[in-house]
């Protein structure tokens, strides 16, 4: 069995490749190829063997039983995790790789998300690559693609077999899910979110506000949406992206090519020159000039081809519906609304939005600026200094579906309030790749985590995976920074991170980053989930005030955390840096460099496993090289091997060698 | 008239009475219904922050309402898992035991809800509820509970649990079956519940969960054994030599992983053991209940066990029993660990020794 278990072991080691990097100009390095190893390679896996073995312990023990709830919705990939908890980290690390390979194309990142939800990849079929010449035909083009996706999202609800009464009852209750009713009036939305969706998602056939369904509990909800084919939805969403992308690339060429007329005409609720519209059917759609416009009102499709716009009302919001917002040439534009569902939002539904480039300020209400609520959204930044403010579940927020935000260059500023920056709830993935910048991440400030602070505001963001407790288990989230000196901030909740049977990754590639938190994060896997972070260069700061956190889990569960290299910091007051808490795996993970390791709770951090439920967890840290510094009192040492609690250990190794020495 | 009136207000007292002994029908108002509903909400929040004080406080008025509370509880409230619902049953209930104990005895054989039936069982457990045991014991050899429901493996976990605790002798070869469920958790519950019996019995079924393919069940174990140590060294320490003598335990091959698994974990236990003895024999503290001489006899033979473990090829063995040496610290430890450093190579060893 031990046997098997390492060949195991060893096989997925050994077959996550290094991937080949070529290093960008100004980058790593001109010219050398780069390499970059998975977490755990065959050093990290046989020092881990030994320090078990100090404790008589072998990898099978790292597999104790740790589902021991029951709910529905599992993803095998979580089931996986919490029984092999050492191939966490290079899981992630796979994910992350897969992400920075593919870059900032939708479609294909949407493929890489399927496997991870247990659904097949969605099969590419030949689409029709019809010229466009004129933005007459442009209008007349994204006109056939919404019609087309309005019908194949309707065959899926038929598919399902859900009634219309159902439907309109879940439309109502899913905006609820995310915000609690006694939110509503402290967070000055006036229309009740739920009769917004129905009204809007069932514009074509209105419906009397007063024949409103009640708000349906979880489990209803939950039995609705288990009706619908994941795999049809998502092959759907697939079309519906690469046939957007594909209206994107005509609209591109066609403003480079085409000498371009205003229609002449006035169009209701835009400013600015505009080349061509098709209103037919319940059906709008807008083409804009390459100047500067201004678009009031929501359209289905709005192709603007350049200028600084404006943008001032919610769009490309799919409520039942495929909507389309495509910004060309590299203005700085604004995208601004108070409403909730705008700039990229899907609720039963799919919405692409795409911004050529600039420096944009976006600010939108709950379930914008990249959220998936049973829908598909997908939202790609090309460049520029952006400014993203969010409010609850935004900028790659995924439940019942997928949303991926894509941001390609510049510093950006990410502000949210909850369930954001990559968050994945329920058969959810949200994904925040982020491949370059200087970036501010910010998530809280706006609900306090009550009872337990008067003083500490909710952030469950930043790579949070979430499921509900009891009821169903939760996705799947990533935020993939590639490069530049990164600012991580929340509060309670955060930074690859996790709750109830969800996997939370957060990977940061380059730079010096700073990581700061209150509560539950950095790694960290809480109540039966799995959190893990990956930092593969820079002098890093982690701080949390009071954990579990920086490789840690609570409550069998999974928290894991590798940096490659660089000084780094690392300060907790509670519980942290490899430690397994009430019955869970915790792994910190040090390769390089001189680093400093502050725990204010003396025992409770730098590898140590508590017992509760009358049994232990088991809890790592592993520094593989660098003169450390470790607060005083504490057993850690540099070239020292440790133990805390029975089952919590601590390695540090090779202090002498410096940075990019083995 | 009025004599039949009465007459037959008596009967339907009588018979309503006699039917709420059987149904468990409610036997509180709707005005007292909607009061403990709303201290229910209360008693059921997360005790932290603000709640910390208004929590207890709605859990004592509930607990006021007496017989009430506990049938609105086994009727309306017993059904779940929830573990901020359960922690208000438990206060509940067993703040008045002498009310609660027989309305729990009558609702385990009359109860076909699951989860209820895992509340019951765990209170009665809790409550040491003697004259229960037969009955959950018989659930297990049966598979289904008094009232037919049958048995699941969260209800058969929490009667291994419960009979732990019940101390309930004839429950323990029934237990002990458990330790080779593949089921963990079971095999960890049955573990933990042998521990608490008080029958020397459990000691030679523990030994048997020392070499488990989980250390969660091996930890288990090993604890039970150090407190049935604690409480009977001399009879505990026979057993347990007898069992190192076994086959399993001579070689020092880890091929067989079991036997690597057990031998690591008698050489964790013989480090506790040992240290309980080293403190018995220097300490003027009332230790474990054994002769000073005995005591010393028994250090010996822990010593010599481990003494030809720090001489193993086997550099985990040698770590192992290193560290248990060190935890025992007494002369001949100190001594064996001094000798030791001169030729040690293994790094890991040797920092220990060095540390030691």
């Amino acid at each position: 069995m031990q046997v098997t278990y390492k060949l195991l072991i060893l096989f997925f080691v050994l077959t996550i490749p290094s991937i080949n990097l070529i290093a960008e100009a100004g980058e790593m390095n001109d010219t050398q190829e780069q390499l970059i190893p998975p977490p755990i390679g065959e050093t990290e896996f046989s020092l881990i063997e030994e320090m078990l073995a100090t404790g008589n312990l072998t990898f099978t023990d790292l597999s104790f039983e740790k589902k021991w709830a029951d709910d529905g919705n599992r993803l095998s990939v979580v089931n996986r995790l919490l029984d092999y908890p050492l191939e966490t980290l290079n899981y992630i690390h796979s994910r992350a790789m897969e992400v920075r390979e593919c870059g900032p194309n939708l479609p294909k990142l949407l493929e890489l998300t399927a496997e991870p939800l247990d659904l097949e990849p969605p099969k590419s079929l030949e689409q029709e690559k019809k010229k466009i010449n004129n933005p007459r035909e442009l209008a007349e083009s994204a006109k056939v693609l919404i019609d087309e996706f309005r019908l194949r999202l309707k065959d899926i609800r038929t598919k399902a077999g859900i009634s219309d009464f159902d439907f309109r009852s879940l439309l109502y209750s899913l905006p609820y899910v995310w915000i609690e009713e006694e939110h509503y009036d402290e967070l000055g939305y006036g229309l009740e979110l739920g009769k917004f969706v129905l009204t809007m998602g069932l514009g074509d056939e209105p419906y009397p506000l007063e024949n409103v369904p009640g708000k349906l509990e979880a489990e209803e909800i939950l039995s609705i949406v288990n009706r619908i084919s994941r795999q049809d939805f998502m092959g759907v969403a697939f079309d519906f992206a690469r046939r957007t992308e594909y209206l994107a690339i005509q609209a591109m060429e066609l403003g480079d090519s085409f000498e371009l007329k205003d229609v002449g005409e006035f169009i209701r609720n835009v400013s600015g020159t505009v080349l061509g519209y098709a209103f037919d059917k319940g059906l709008s759609i807008i083409i804009g000039g390459t100047g500067d416009n201004s678009y009031y009102a929501n359209f289905d499709v709005i192709i603007d081809l350049g200028g600084n716009d404006k943008y001032l009302a919610r769009q490309a919001s799919g409520i039942n519906q495929p909507q389309i917002l495509i910004d060309l040439g590299n203005g700085d534009d604004v995208y601004i609304t108070d409403d909730s569902f705008a700039f990229g939002s899907a609720v039963a539904g799919l919405a692409y939005f795409y911004d050529d480039g600039g420096n944009d300020i976006y600010k939108g209400g709950s379930y914008s600026l990249g959220s998936a609520l049973l829908g598909y959204a997908f939202f790609q930044e090309h460049g520029g200094n952006d400014i993203y403010a969010g409010d609850v579940h935004t900028e790659g927020a995924g439940t019942f579906g997928v949303c991926i935000l894509v941001d390609e260059n510049g510093n950006d500023s990410y502000n949210a309030a909850l369930y954001s920056q990559a968050f994945g709830s329920v058969w959810g993935y949200g994904l925040l790749a982020d491949f370059a910048g200087n970036d501010r991440y910010y998530a809280g400030g706006k609900f306090l985590h009550q009872p337990l602070y008067s003083d500490f505001y909710q952030s469950l963001s930043q790579g949070f995976g979430f499921g509900w407790r009891g009821t169903s288990s939760g996705g799947i989230a990533l935020l993939y920074d590639r490069s530049g000196n990164d600012f991580f901030e929340t509060e309670i909740y955060g930074q690859g991170s996790s709750y109830w049977y969800a996997l939370g990754m957060l990977v940061d590639d380059e730079g010096n980053d700073f990581y700061s938190s209150v509560h539950y994060s950095q790694g960290a896997g809480i109540h039966l989930s799995v959190g893990g972070l990956i930092d593969r260069a820079g002098k890093d700061s982690y701080s949390c005030h009071y954990g579990p956190c920086q490789g840690t889990a609570h409550d069998l569960a999974v928290g894991v955390l590798v940096d490659y290299s660089g000084e780094d910091w690392y300060i907790t007051n509670g519980v942290g840096q490899g430690s397994g808490w009430t019955n869970s795996f915790g792994l910190l993970l040090d390769k390089q460099g001189d680093d400093a390791y502050m725990g204010k709770g003396l025992g409770y951090n730098q590898g140590m496993a508590n017992e509760t439920r009358g049994f232990g967890g088991i809890g790592l840290f592993l520094d593989l090289g660098g003169k450390d510094v470790y607060n005083k009192g504490a057993p850690a040492d540099n070239d020292n091997l440790w133990k805390q609690g029975k089952w919590g250990f601590g390695r540090d190794i090779n202090s002498e060698n410096k940075e990019g020495e083995q | 008239m009025k004599k039949t009136v009465f007459l037959v207000m008596m009967l339907s007292c009588l018979l309503f009475s006699a039917f709420s002994e059987l149904s468990l029908a409610s036997s509180y108002s709707d005005t007292e219904r909607d009061k403990m509903e709303e201290l229910w909400k209360v008693a059921t929040l997360w005790e932290v922050g603000e709640n910390r004080e208004k929590v207890p406080k709605a859990r004592e008025e509930l607990t006021k309402f007496g017989a009430k509370a506990v049938d609105f509880i086994l009727t309306e409230k017993i059904d779940t898992i929830d573990s901020l619902q359960t922690r208000a049953i438990d206060v509940v209930i067993q703040a008045i035991p002498e009310i609660s104990v027989p309305s729990l005895l009558r609702a385990l054989e009359i109860e076909t809800r699951q989860y209820a039936l895992f509340n019951i069982i765990r209170l009665l457990g809790g409550l040491k509820v003697t004259d229960s045991a037969p009955k959950i014991l018989s659930a297990i050899k049966e598979g289904k509970l008094p009232a037919g429901t049958p048995l699941n493996s969260r209800i058969k976990r929490t009667i291994i649990d419960a009979l732990g605790t019940l101390d309930y002798q004839p429950a323990i070869e029934e237990i002990s079956q458990s330790l080779k469920s593949g089921d963990e958790r079971e095999r960890l519950i049955a573990a933990q519940s042998l521990s608490r019996f008080s029958s020397l019995e459990r000691v030679e079924k523990l030994f048997s969960a020392l070499g488990d393919q989980s250390f969660t069940v091996r930890m288990s174990a090993n604890a039970g054994l150090v407190n049935a140590f604690k409480a009977d060294p001399e009879a505990v320490w026979e057993g347990l030599s007898e069992f190192i003598s076994n086959e399993a335990l001579k070689g020092e091959s880890l091929s067989d992983l079991k036997s690597s698994r057990l031998k690591g974990e008698v050489q964790i236990l013989l480090g506790e053991i040992g240290s309980l003895l080293s403190e018995r024999i220097t300490s003027i503290r009332k230790g474990i209940p054994i002769r000073t001489e005995r005591a010393k006899e028994i250090l010996n033979e822990v010593i010599s066990i481990l003494e030809q473990d720090v001489r193993s090829e086997i550099w985990e063995l040698r770590f192992r029993a290193v560290e248990a040496l060190i935890r025992i610290n007494d002369g001949r430890a100190r001594e064996i660990i001094r000798e030791l450093k001169k030729n040690e190579k293994h790094p890991l060893v040797l920092g220990l020794l060095l540390k030691g």
